[in-house]
């Protein structure tokens, strides 16, 4: 199955791919488009010769970019192989940091960061969009992630079709991915015959509660 | 009857030069489902490699079992589970975990450890195969079944199903105790890069706003805490 990732690309906002049918595979980071993949790099040479050897940047540079993807520095010593892959993926993020590639495609990038780090990253990425002009697409199957980031985002179903979704509440999306716990909570307070207005972040959803409980 | 325990002897955990864990230990009983939960690359999953191999760390008078997201080949699922003649309540138990088709070797894999009726359970990561639902519904099930777990994740979220709670952050034990007690330190969560589970943090900030006493775990719990149904 062929996906042409360029028809994602939405100006000044994240593009959100959930239920992405295909693992992406054979592709290289460049200039026009930089790929942080949820593989391991199977190479048994040093993170920094890695990357020298990727980009034919300074070790200065490729430090600073390091740095930036809150990778840890006393690990910029380690083989590629024996990295995790959370480490993998700082990596692969920073080479495409260094390459100032006009799109950044993530697969899976913030399923297993820490919830600072997740809030870090998103702060980063936006300021890769509004300072760099480079356009994110992010693939995610994780529904909370996706409500507390965007207010719309591409849902692929069946044979690689997709739509954009703007209606977090469509029983549609939670054929092919779980529900997040906002969306899930007012559902069931609604169920129980109570009135609360349909929101998808935890903070307005909170105050949603709070409205609804008065 | 004598009472089954788990210990696991302390020990220091070294990769490449590096250490992971310094001097980790625990103790837990069949009524207990323990959690350690760390950010990726903090060793836990390795940790959990290791006893597996080293079975002299673990001391234990009841059988101890490691599900370490193995598969299984799962075509013929339902006559393998047939042979086994198993009462109603693990055919109740199997059918429900089995009739999701997603990540069905891994399932089943799951559901033979399980079968083989450990005493004590050492897993990992079971969200990347089950929904939260089915977490639940597995903790609560390995409960009624008096099947001590220990269980190693780096999801927040997965916390809510143990008893007894350990982060581990930078080669430390950065906290330990009882899952809600430790929960209920949300500063210090914060620093370790953790949020609060949804529900827990949901009831605490609707607790500073004066509409419930307490804190809940689901969201049975909280629409009854909230409209203050018995």
């Amino acid at each position: 199955m062929e996906i042409k990732m360029s028809q994602f690309v939405l100006k000044d906002r994240f593009s959100i791919l959930v239920h992405f049918p295909v693992k992406i595979q054979n592709v290289i980071t460049n200039e026009d488009s930089g790929y942080v993949l949820h593989q391991k790099i199977e190479k048994k040479i040093s993170v920094i010769a890695y990357l020298e050897r990727e980009t034919n940047k300074s070790k200065e540079k490729i430090l600073q970019s390091l740095k930036l993807v809150k990778f840890s520095l006393n690990r910029q010593g380690a083989l590629m192989n024996h990295l995790t892959l959370q480490e993998t993926k700082k990596v692969q993020l920073a080479k495409v940091l260094l390459w100032q590639s006009r799109v950044l495609i993530c697969e899976f990038f913030f399923q297993d960061l820490l919830d600072a780090e997740k809030e870090y990253f998103k702060r980063l990425m936006r300021n890769l969009m509004y300072k760099k002009n480079i356009q994110v697409i992010l693939i995610e199957n994780d529904m909370n992630f996706v409500c507390e980031t965007v207010k719309g985002f591409y849902l692929f179903t069946k044979n690689g079709k997709y739509k954009y979704i703007e209606d977090f509440y469509s029983d549609e999306i939670y054929k092919y991915v779980a529900m997040p716990f906002t969306v899930e909570l007012i559902k069931y307070l609604e169920k129980k015959g109570h009135k609360v207005d349909h929101e998808i972040t935890f903070s307005e959803t909170l105050k949603a509660i709070y409205r609804g409980v008065q | 009857m004598e009472k089954k325990y788990c210990h696991i002897e302390p020990f220091n955990l070294r990769l490449f030069g590096r250490t992971i864990l310094e001097d980790f230990a625990c103790d837990f009983d069949k009524n207990s489902a323990v959690c350690l939960l760390g950010e990726s690359g903090s060793g836990k999953s390795l940790l959990l490699k290791i006893l597996f191999k080293n079975s002299s760390l673990i001391q234990s008078n009841g059988r101890v079992l490691f599900y370490l997201l193995q598969k299984k080949d799962a075509s013929n699922w339902q006559e393998e589970i047939a042979s086994l003649h198993l009462d109603v309540t693990w055919k109740r138990f199997v059918q429900k975990i089995m009739k999701v088709s997603t990540h069905l070797e891994y399932r089943f894999a799951f559901v033979l450890t399980l079968l083989e009726k450990p005493d004590f359970l050492f897993c990992e990561d079971l969200h990347w195969i089950f929904s939260a639902k089915e977490l639940a519904y597995i903790f609560s099930f390995m409960r009624k079944k008096k099947i001590g777990c220990f269980y190693v994740t780096n999801q927040i979220e997965d916390t809510v199903y143990s008893t007894y709670l350990m982060i581990v952050k930078q080669d430390k034990m950065a906290i330990e105790g009882q899952t809600l007690l430790v929960l209920q330190e949300e500063k210090y969560l914060k620093r370790l890069g953790f949020s609060l589970p949804f529900y827990i943090n949901m009831s605490i900030q609707l607790e500073l706003y004066g509409l419930i006493d307490h804190l809940c775990m689901s969201k049975e719990e909280l629409e009854k805490a909230l409209w203050k149904l018995k």
